[in-house]
């Protein structure tokens, strides 16, 4: 299978501020990836960068096996995009709109337009000035979903709707993966990722630190256990493979690598296990894993 | 008053926002009567051509019209006709702008919500913006009677009256404004309301004055601010009561618009919000015609003003039925047309001022247009559709290029139609298109300019072109009143009426507009896109 995104090295700065630097993120065909980092990250900058409307110093980056700043026409026919910061005309309507982008992208079915309108429950006769931002949202979302296309570049698409028409996008997310669409997803509200995306790639200050299989990113990060005894511990005694240790009687509670339960049950095993508790990382963990700023140091014990 | 509360710390954020437009605006406005004063020193330097100018002008319908009838015949009393005009508008239109852009247009944007949600009263922003505005417009009238005073040695009490109907109109339009940034649904439509105001208040004076002086459209003029401001008369008998007019309108305007503003919903306005196409039309199909629905607007309402405009001086111009050689003033500085009517010759100067000055504005806004759209994100979301980037630039100068074609067209069609029926000379319609058209790829270079500037450093493109315009139109008139010589380097100066018919001129214009486009075109293709 192909890549539909594959970067290597990407470099951009804007005056003083390095965006990107040597961003590598490649996201299979037909893959719902998620886009993870905080504001300033450079998210938006690896959007602009795929879109070719901002041009790279460095590095190279392939999208649908073509290049971004050359070929962007051509490439376009086949990918939808929603921007971070929606802003519409405002003397259009908000059905006039998605006309339009539907239009320059060659087309689509008013069918489906009309559904995706019902299903987001938009009023498309609303001149675009007079909309929240939830429903000028709601139209980039439309005009997103009503291309059919291979690859949807949704940057931060949910911000601003309320939790329905949020789980109308999820359906929408699920729609586009059943039909092999290829889509990535940033965001920083991270249930959403955790419910829509297989794989996930975190930025931070303009480089990919993590990229991978949820499951996968999860074995990386610490699991948190909490045991209760029988008997209580004794007082210097250190645990193998227990990091953040807390001890409050015949309570125990610890984070874990992925690879040290082994030996720290077979430790505590003879006291006595009354209870046991034992919590997988959230992406929240693994997410603030990288941005806590004592991140150099948490390797250690 | 915890309605008020706040009002400080928003003059001093407006201050800080707007300190590069409010210092030009206050410059250019007390510039006009200095440059008019050198100028006019050089053209009437003896009291004798003072004296014949005055004669001159007084059966002149058309500058009547305009300037409305002079009352002193000093100098200094021409310089305050000659100005009072320049300085209105400039004073009205720097305060329509600024009390909209820090009331209505921060609604629009969204900040009137963030600060509302502070320790801020709700009538603050209103009262900020106002206090900002009347308070540059005061600064402009002393700064005013004080170069006059001490730099042209004029009378003090006629320099304080002159200063005193700009201060006091500024702070009139001020008002106007504030009231329709409460009626108007956006600031694109309280702006239209406020400059239609203005566009009346000045049209009911053009009425008043080109009637006999005591015939019943004479009246016309005590109903606009614009007609009470030629009535106060500086350094010709000063008319000091006209001024408590302008105090009781201006408090009563602003009176209006806290009144209204207290009844009225935030982002809301008086005026319905008509609802629109639940689909688009066939015409929005892709960039070119979105383009014509971002540009319509713009363009018919210009058409529509100078068009009016155009007829307005066909049909006065056949009563100016004297030779130009008659007037060696004139012949002489209007040497090619010196075997014209005066008529004629009046249109071909005003048909140069319509098309050089006011259709290069709507060029460069025209142009100008594709910048607002990159900054208000919507190009990057149509450039990340199929359209490629060369074709909605290209969508863009062809509206910043062909407008001024429509716009001369429909100028030579008013102005020669209405002279061809007044004078009974047909050959007048051709005539006039052709007038018209002739200064049309001078509009080009501006339009061209303002879409390189656009395409190769998007960030002061705006005010470069407007600042380029004004520079140009300055050097102008500074080369009409005879300070400076001919200002080669002005696209504005190769098809002036003051120089003779050179076919080559507006050719050599087209084909420097068209580099300069090129150029302009490939800058955009090869930069980042915000």
């Amino acid at each position: 299978m192909t890549d539909a995104i594959h970067t290597r090295g990407l470099m951009k700065r804007f005056g003083p501020v390095l965006a990107l630097d040597g961003l590598d993120l490649v996201v299979p065909a037909g893959e719902v990836h998620g886009f993870l980092g905080p504001n300033g990250a450079g998210k938006s900058t690896t959007f602009r960068v795929l879109l070719g409307l901002v041009r790279a110093d460095a590095g190279e980056v392939r999208l649908l096996g073509g290049d971004p700043w050359r070929e962007a026409p051509a490439l376009h026919r086949r990918l939808a995009y929603v921007p971070g910061d929606v802003t519409l005309w405002p003397d259009l309507s908000g059905g006039e709109v998605i006309d339009l982008l539907g239009r320059l992208r060659g087309g689509f079915d008013p069918r489906r337009r009309a559904e995706l309108i019902e299903r987001f429950g938009l009023d498309p006769r609303r001149l675009a000035g007079t909309y929240s931002k939830g429903n000028r949202q709601k139209v980039a979302l439309i005009a997103a979903f009503v291309a059919d296309v291979e690859l949807l570049l949704l940057d931060e698409p949910t911000s601003g709707l309320d939790p329905l028409m949020e789980e109308v996008f999820r359906e929408c997310i699920d729609e586009a993966r059943r039909a092999g669409r290829t889509v990535l997803l940033s965001s920083h509200i991270l249930s959403e990722v955790e419910a829509t995306c297989a794989r996930v790639s975190i930025i931070r200050a303009g480089r990919i630190v993590e990229t991978g299989a949820l499951d996968q990113l999860r074995h990386l990060t610490r699991t948190t256990v909490e045991v209760e005894l029988s008997a209580p511990l004794a007082w210097s005694e250190t645990l193998p493979g227990a990091h953040a240790l807390q001890v409050d009687g015949l309570r125990l509670r610890c984070e874990v690598e992925a690879d040290a339960f082994d030996p720290l049950f077979r430790r505590l095993a003879p006291l006595g296990i009354r209870s046991i508790a034992v919590q997988p990382p959230t992406l929240e963990q693994i997410f603030l894993r990288h941005y806590r700023p004592d991140h150099a140091t948490e390797a250690q014990p | 008053m915890s309605e008020f509360t706040g009002t400080g710390a928003l003059i001093r954020l407006a201050l800080r926002r707007s300190r590069v437009a409010l210092t030009t605006w206050a410059v250019i406005t007390v510039a006009f009567p200095l440059l008019n004063a050198a100028a006019l020193r050089r053209l009437l330097a003896t009291d004798a051509q003072i004296q014949e100018f005055v004669r001159d002008t007084a059966g002149n319908v058309l500058v009547l019209a305009f300037h409305g009838p002079i009352h002193g015949t000093t100098g200094e009393a021409l310089v305050a006709w000659r100005s009072l005009l320049q300085l209105l508008f400039a004073a009205a239109l720097g305060a329509i702008f600024l009390v909209i852009r820090h009331t209505r247009a921060d609604e629009d944007a969204g900040r009137r919500e963030l600060i509302g949600a502070g320790a801020v009263g709700r009538q603050a922003p209103l009262a900020a913006a106002l206090a900002v505005v009347v308070g540059v417009d005061l600064i402009i009238g002393v700064g005013l009677a004080t170069l006059l005073i001490g730099l042209c040695n004029f009378a003090v009490e006629g320099s304080v009256a002159l200063a005193l109907v700009v201060a006091a109109s500024g702070a009139l339009f001020a008002g106007v404004a504030a009231v329709a940034a409460q009626i108007g649904a956006s600031a694109s439509a309280a702006r239209r309301l406020a400059l239609l105001a203005l566009a009346v208040a000045w049209a009911l004076r053009m009425i008043g004055h080109a009637g006999p002086v005591d015939g019943a459209l004479a009246r016309l003029v005590w109903l606009t601010p614009i007609g009470w401001a030629g009535e106060v008369r500086p350094y010709a008998g000063e008319q000091w009561w006209i001024v408590t007019l302008f105090a009781a309108a201006v408090a009563g305007l602003m009176a209006l618009a806290f009144a209204l503003s207290a009844r009225r919903d935030l982002g809301a306005g008086l005026l319905p919000t008509a609802s629109g196409a639940a689909t688009a039309p066939a015409s929005l199909g892709g960039v070119i015609g979105l383009a014509w629905r971002l540009q319509r607007g713009l363009l018919v309402g210009v058409a529509v003003m100078l068009g009016l405009l155009g007829a307005a001086f066909g049909w006065v111009a056949a009563s100016f039925t004297g030779l130009l050689s008659s007037s060696p003033a004139l012949a002489a500085w209007l040497a090619p047309l010196r075997e014209a009517s005066l008529g004629d010759a009046f249109l071909a100067l005003m048909i140069y001022v319509l098309v050089a000055f006011l259709v290069s504005g709507h060029a460069i806004a025209a142009a100008l247009r594709s910048r607002a759209e990159e900054e208000a994100g919507h190009l990057a979301w149509i450039l990340a559709t199929p359209a490629s980037r060369l074709r909605w630039w290209s969508s863009h100068a062809l509206f910043a290029l062909g407008g001024p074609v429509v716009l001369a067209l429909v100028i030579g069609v008013a102005v020669g139609l209405t002279d061809a029926l007044a004078t009974g000379r047909p050959d007048r319609l051709a005539h006039g298109v052709g007038a018209a058209l002739v200064h049309v790829p001078a509009t080009w270079v501006l339009a061209s300019l303002a879409m390189l500037l656009f395409g190769r450093t998007p960030r002061p493109a705006a005010a470069a072109a407007w600042c380029l315009l004004g520079l140009f139109a300055m050097q102008v008139s500074l080369w009409e009143a005879g300070v400076i010589g001919r200002p080669w380097l002005n696209p504005l100066a190769y098809t002036h009426p003051m120089l003779a018919p050179n076919p080559l001129h507006p050719l050599a214009l087209a084909l420097v507009a068209a580099g300069l486009l090129a150029a302009g075109g490939l800058a955009f293709r090869a930069r980042d896109v915000r």
